[in-house]
Formats: structure tokens, C-alpha cells, sequence
């Protein structure tokens, strides 16, 4: 990602963040100031909300995962070595390149479309409308397992590989604060693991 | 003009078998020890919290540039060269091979018994375990014989394993926890283990990794270290079968000549790269490479091979809860004989796992999920638990497994690349379908003792795990490389250690047997 494109995705992501907490006609009148290239950043918030498991999260929870995953696309290097095996390694391999470019092409995509069939932006249709749009620009056949996220070929499903990679979706799953890739003591875990902390 | 470095003893390579020989040879103190490795030094327990992060966020290399561009075997081998070896990767596993495996011959008609018993290397393997802080709790003394407790105390089992434990002894087969070199107190100055579950990095320092005993004689001022210095020949004295210099290549530096001399030269460079150098060094009187007048070096490459299995288990388990943590069973490692009275021998592992319970976004009929449909579609099918296993069998080895210089590939200072050609044994070719049967019907076998199913089982057909060979130990100079101790039959100033040395591998992870055989070669060389 350059520099530009990084620090626009940056100020787009604070300020979605900050979108998600404000009530729907502060999110309006917040549009007009949105970063441009990047779309508006409520549109991200927009689809966070749908694609994630927004019930158990909470609205909390989901603008913490969106926040999350904007740190993580702005501090993916691309084309990084990646992790190779112990014994057997045929070759160096390498991650992909930035996606962020495609993934800021998709939300304004999905604003083109609201605004085209709605006449309203992404954000401000009802969820279901919202949905539907949604399905409709993802791959037809994603596959059944979710992608390495930096090679997700859409940016919803590039979020949501995001987020199940994490402990605290792990945590949900099981509904129990296993914690994963946590370092703690020798002695951990020795039990069943206690309730997941809401 | 060629610049010279000179030492008494040169060990060539930096991984796990040149840190165990370093340190032991370095303990009389009265030689000056030079360990010359072709990649990088990356000393950097500094940065390792950093890396974990870049690791887990990214699946970055959390040991970047560990590996020379250009310098590739083709087969099956790791590109990790840097100082610390391919146990920069590790995950620290340390069983012991069994009594059986160095008598295979004698016991079972196939195979070949090694030159030594395990009696013989049973004080190194303590050595060993000592040296690298190994951790474990004791299996059954008829099935896990050792003279002297753990060095460590064990890990407590997660409350997955204790689970599975239960789970799979319902079968009669007894489990116990797989031994580690990871801190469990404080030891040798490195740090406890914290369970953060990414061994591959650990951020702690509390997994055994070669790297810190190097800085440790570095700072001690017991042993000198050059990095990026890939060694491309060895020469013999004039007139005489001694090794006299090695012939190197600074990296930083290419176009300056570099001699490398020493009175004592080790091979430490792992199976692959040290018989590649001996077939280098091959000249007038040694036209097959140094060190083979027999002509076995590279010969005999072995490993085992890996039946993988997931297993369902009616248990409420917890995923993530330290997946790197395993059970281990030698019950079939030292059976008298298989079903039907034919060799069959392998060990057994198990891990926790989410196979199958991954998250997903398409439902059985293709349908997508989106939202807390793909949480709940999740944890339904996470309700049972799932039990990973894998069964190393041995692959006993063929001379025509061999490494050879590939007459296509060079690397990008001119010297031909190896290449690694793994064949088994008429006697594997002939076992291999009833091993492999067997090991089937022990994975039914724990399934229906304990109620759960087979959800997959798959035979590794590519892998040689673990692999080793290439300059076979033996007594015999007509069917050996280098002596029961490691000093090749052809040059008596030249050793080799670790994995090149074994005469098979086993049905256990080896490097804990490389790094007793190394010390078991460091008391020779010491003695000589």
C-alpha cells in the first residue's frame, strides 16, 4: 500500500469508527466531510454490521473488530516472506499484494449501486436492501472455508477472515475464554476453560 | 591471494549438531573452536514479541532471511540456513528412538542393526537432553526406558489432552505426554515457558533453540563464529588422505578468496548439505567425493512416513488451547512383532483439533452465510471434538536413496546443487501396504473404544519426515562413510555428526538422537 492510499484508508477507518457510534442522522451530516478516495466511511461500518455476528458482538464489539481490521490492512506489508515450514520448504513463498486498492474499489462500488438503485447512500438503506446489495457484488462461489484474509477477493470477506482468525471468535464460538495465542503461565489451561467474558 | 582463517577445530554448519559439539568441545578449553555457517546470524530474542505478532497477523516469516537465494536442494529438505539450523523452526520435540531401532536387523530380519546399542548412546541421550533442557514426564518404564528422570519436570496436560487421554486409553494403548525442549522452571539461563503456543517463534525464550548457546560462547569468548561464509570444497593435504583446508566464499565479499584451515574438520551441516559438500570435494584421488571409497556418501537417505488421521471423539474439547501440545505412545514401537507376525513398527501421537469445525461461509447446501449465521452454524458443529493423530512408520532405507549433484541446477556461484532422490527398500516396498493396514486398523481400533469415528485418514505418500543418512555410520569401511563414533573411515582428521550419521530413523522425531549422537561424538573427538 503506499503511503497516500495507507494514510487515506487510515483517516477513512477513524472516522467510520467513529461513524458507527453516532446515531443515523449524525452519520448524514458526517458524510459530507468522509475522505473521498476511499469512500464513505460508513460504508464499511455498513457492511461490518451485516457480515459480522453482530448479535453477540454488540455495536461495541463490531467497531472494535472494524477498527482492528483497518490496523491490520494498514500495517500488512505486501509481498512479505511468509512463514515456511520446518523440514519441508520447496521454496520461499510470498504474500500477496495490497488489497487495499481493490477492497476501497468494492465499497465505492457498493455505493454506485445504492445510489444508482436507491438513490440513497449504502448506509442509509434499509439493512435488508443493504443485504441484498451485498450478496449481490460478492463472488458468486466464494468457497465454503473463509480465505487468508489479505487475499480475500472482496473486501466483506476479507473482514470476516479477519475477524474468525482472531481468539475473541474462537472465544464466541465456544463461549468460553479459552484465549487463544495467549501467553500466560506454565500452568494454564490445566482446566476447563473458565465462562467467556462478555 | 587468498585470505586464511585458521582454528584447531572447524565446524561447518550452525544448527542444533554443531551448537551440542561447540559447546562440548569448547568445555576442555584448550582448542580454538571456529563454527563457519553460510547464512545469517539472527540473534534476535529482542524482536521476537514483535515477530510472533507479524506471525499470527500476517503468517509472516517470523525468522526473515533465513535462507540463501539460490543455494535450493530439490527434495525433500528445509531452506532454513541460517545459525540456529532448521531448530529455529522447531517445535522442540525430543523422544527418544527405542531400543528396537538399532537392532532392527536382529530382532525382525529386516533393516540394519547399527553399530552401537541404545545402551551405548542411552548417557548421551541424557547429555542431550540436559544440554537442550528437555521437559517430560515418564511414559510406562517398559515401553519409555530411560536411566534418569527428565532433566525438566514435564508440562501439566492441557484440559484437551487430559481429555483425549481418557479418550484414547479406552482403546488399552497407553499415552503419556510427549517431551519437549521448553522451560518449565527456569533453566540455563533462559526464561519459563509462557504456553503462548507459537513454538515456531517462541517470544519467551523458554524453547530450546541452538542460537543461544551460540551466544552464549560467543560472549564467553569459547568458540569464534563466521556467518554468511558458505564453504564450497574441501582439500586434501599434499600427498596425504588429511584434510588440509576448506575452500570458502564470503558472501559480503565474493570476490576475495577465503581458505578455511584447521587441524580437526566436523560436518555439521545437516543430512543434506554435508554429503552435497563431500561430493563437491571430489578430486584426483577421491573422484567421487571426499570420504567415499565406498562409495555410499549420499547414500541410504531415510526417514519416516506419516499416516495422518482425525479422529471424533464425544468429548466437549476447547480448540486453541495450546494445539502444539501432544500425547505420544510407543506401544507399537516395541512390539515384538505385528499382526500376523510381520514387521510392523510406529509410534502414535495426538493432538487437540478444529478439523472440520472451522468456521465456514456456505451451509451444506451451498447456501451463503452471512452475519451470526456463520457463529451459529460454527458452533453447532463444534459441539463433539476432534482428536488429530499421526503414525511415523519407518522407511527402511535403499542405497538408491541417495543424494547426488544435480547435473541441471547450479547455484549462483557456479557449484552444482544437490538433488535428493528418496526411495524405499524392497523391504518397505514389500511391508509397506500391511504397515500401513495396520496402523488403519489401530486408528478403528481407538474410534471404537472410545465411540468417536474416523473423519479422515490419509497417508503422507511424499514425505520422509525427520530425514537423515547420507554418510551411514558402521564399522565396516566397505559399507559405512564414517566410523561407529564419526570420524570418516577415509580421513582421520574428518567428522561427521548428527543426521548424516544414522543408519535409519526410527519411528520418533530425531533430533534428539543427532544431538546424542553428536555429544557421543564430541566424547571421541575429545578422547582422540
Amino acid at each position: 500500500m503506499s503511503e497516500n492510499a495507507r494514510r487515506t484508508f487510515m483517516k477513512t477507518g477513524a472516522a467510520l469508527a467513529s461513524a458507527l457510534a453516532l446515531p443515523s442522522c449524525a452519520r448524514e451530516n458526517s458524510q459530507e466531510t468522509a475522505a473521498a478516495p476511499a469512500g464513505k466511511p460508513q460504508t464499511l461500518a455498513a457492511v461490518a454490521a451485516i457480515v459480522l455476528p453482530a448479535a453477540s458482538l454488540g455495536e461495541d464489539g463490531v467497531r472494535r473488530v472494524v477498527e482492528g481490521f483497518r490496523k491490520w490492512l494498514d500495517e500488512l506489508e505486501p509481498v512479505a516472506e511468509l512463514d515456511h515450514a520446518y523440514i519441508f520448504t520447496d521454496e520461499i513463498l510470498y504474500g500477496p499484494p495490497d488489497p487495499e486498492p481493490l477492497w476501497r474499489a468494492q465499497l465505492e462500488a457498493l455505493e454506485l449501486e445504492a445510489e444508482k438503485r436507491h438513490d440513497a447512500s449504502f448506509d442509509a438503506i434499509p439493512r435488508e436492501e443493504q443485504e441484498a446489495l451485498l450478496r449481490r457484488q460478492l463472488p458468486s462461489n466464494p468457497g465454503t472455508g473463509l480465505p487468508d484474509p489479505a487475499r480475500a477477493p472482496h473486501v466483506a470477506l476479507g473482514l470476516l477472515a479477519y475477524f474468525y482468525q482472531t481468539g475473541e471468535a474462537n472465544d464466541l464460538c465456544y463461549e468460553r475464554a479459552i484465549e487463544r495465542t495467549t501467553c500466560r503461565g506454565v500452568e494454564s489451561g490445566a482446566s476447563e476453560p473458565p465462562a467467556r467474558r462478555s | 591471494m587468498a585470505r586464511t582463517i585458521e582454528a584447531d577445530v572447524v565446524i561447518l554448519g550452525a544448527g542444533i549438531s554443531a551448537a551440542m559439539l561447540a559447546e562440548k568441545l569448547s568445555e576442555a578449553g584448550s582448542e580454538k573452536i571456529l563454527v563457519v555457517e553460510a547464512g545469517n546470524k539472527i540473534f534476535n530474542l529482542d524482536e521476537r514479541t514483535a515477530r510472533r505478532e507479524r506471525f499470527l497477523a500476517y503468517g509472516e516469516n517470523p525468522w526473515p532471511d533465513d535462507h540463501i537465494r539460490g543455494q535450493t536442494a530439490k527434495g525433500i529438505t528445509s531452506r532454513t540456513m541460517a545459525v540456529g539450523g532448521l531448530a529455529l523452526h522447531w517445535g522442540g520435540t525430543t523422544p527418544r528412538y527405542t531400543p528396537e531401532d538399532f537392532r532392527v536387523h536382529s530382532l525382525y530380519g529386516v533393516g540394519y542393526d547399527w553399530p552401537f546399542s541404545y545402551d551405548d548412546l542411552e548417557p548421551f541421550y541424557f547429555e542431550a537432553e540436559e544440554r537442550l533442557g528437555v521437559a517430560g514426564t515418564p511414559g510406562p518404564p517398559e515401553l519409555d526406558p530411560r536411566s534418569k528422570p527428565y532433566p525438566l519436570p514435564g508440562f501439566p496436560l492441557t484440559y484437551n489432552l487430559t481429555e483425549l487421554k481418557k479418550w484414547a486409553e479406552k482403546s488399552e494403548i497407553p499415552f503419556w505426554p510427549n517431551p519437549v525442549a521448553k522451560n518449565t522452571i527456569p533453566y540455563r539461563g533462559r526464561n519459563v515457558c509462557m504456553r503462548c503456543d507459537t513454538c515456531n517463534i517462541c517470544p519467551t525464550g523458554a524453547k530450546y533453540t541452538p542460537e543461544f548457546t551460540f551466544q552464549k560462547l560467543l560472549e564467553e569468548k569459547k568458540v569464534d563464529l563466521v556467518d554468511r561464509m558458505l564453504v564450497r570444497k574441501l582439500v586434501l593435504a599434499e600427498g596425504s588422505d588429511r584434510i588440509d583446508h576448506a575452500v570458502a566464499l564470503d558472501r559480503d565479499k565474493p570476490d576475495e578468496p577465503v581458505e578455511i584451515r584447521g587441524k580437526t574438520f566436523v560436518l555439521a551441516s545437516g543430512y543434506c548439505w554435508s554429503s552435497h559438500l563431500l561430493l563437491l570435494s571430489a578430486n584426483d584421488r577421491f573422484p567421487d567425493g571426499l570420504a567415499n571409497r565406498s562409495g555410499l556418501v549420499g547414500k541410504y537417505v531415510t526417514g519416516h512416513r506419516p499416516v495422518h488421521a482425525f479422529l471424533e471423539a464425544p468429548l466437549r474439547l476447547y480448540p486453541g488451547m495450546f494445539a502444539g501440545d501432544s500425547l505420544l505412545s510407543k506401544h507399537f514401537q516395541r512390539a515384538k512383532a505385528g499382526h500376523q507376525g510381520r514387521y510392523v513398527r510406529h509410534d502414535l501421537r495426538i493432538w487437540e483439533s478444529s478439523f472440520g469445525r472451522d468456521p465456514r461461509i456456505q451451509d451444506d447446501q451451498g447456501a451463503l452465510l452471512l452475519g451470526d449465521a456463520i457463529l451459529d452454524d460454527w458452533r453447532k458443529r463444534s459441539k463433539t471434538g476432534v482428536a488429530r493423530m499421526r503414525a511415523y512408520y519407518d522407511v527402511i532405507p535403499a542405497r538408491e536413496s541417495a543424494i547426488t549433484l544435480d547435473p541441471e541446477r547450479k547455484n549462483p556461484w557456479g557449484d552444482p546443487l544437490p538433488r535428493i532422490d528418496f526411495v524405499d527398500s524392497d523391504w518397505s516396498k514389500e511391508l509397506r501396504e500391511h504397515t500401513e493396514s495396520e496402523i488403519r486398523s489401530v486408528y478403528e481400533r481407538i474410534a471404537a473404544a472410545g465411540h468417536g469415528k474416523i473423519l479422515s485418514l490419509e497417508v503422507d505418500d511424499k514425505t520422509y519426515d525427520h530425514p537423515g543418512g547420507g554418510c551411514r555410520m558402521g564399522a565396516d569401511p566397505a559399507t559405512s562413510v564414517v566410523d561407529p563414533l564419526g570420524r570418516a573411515h577415509d580421513h582421520e582428521n574428518l567428522w561427521v555428526v548428527g543426521a548424516p550419521t544414522i543408519v535409519s530413523s526410527g519411528c520418533n522425531n530425531g533430533t534428539l538422537t543427532f544431538a546424542a549422537l553428536t555429544l557421543r561424538t564430541a566424547s571421541a573427538m575429545g578422547a582422540s
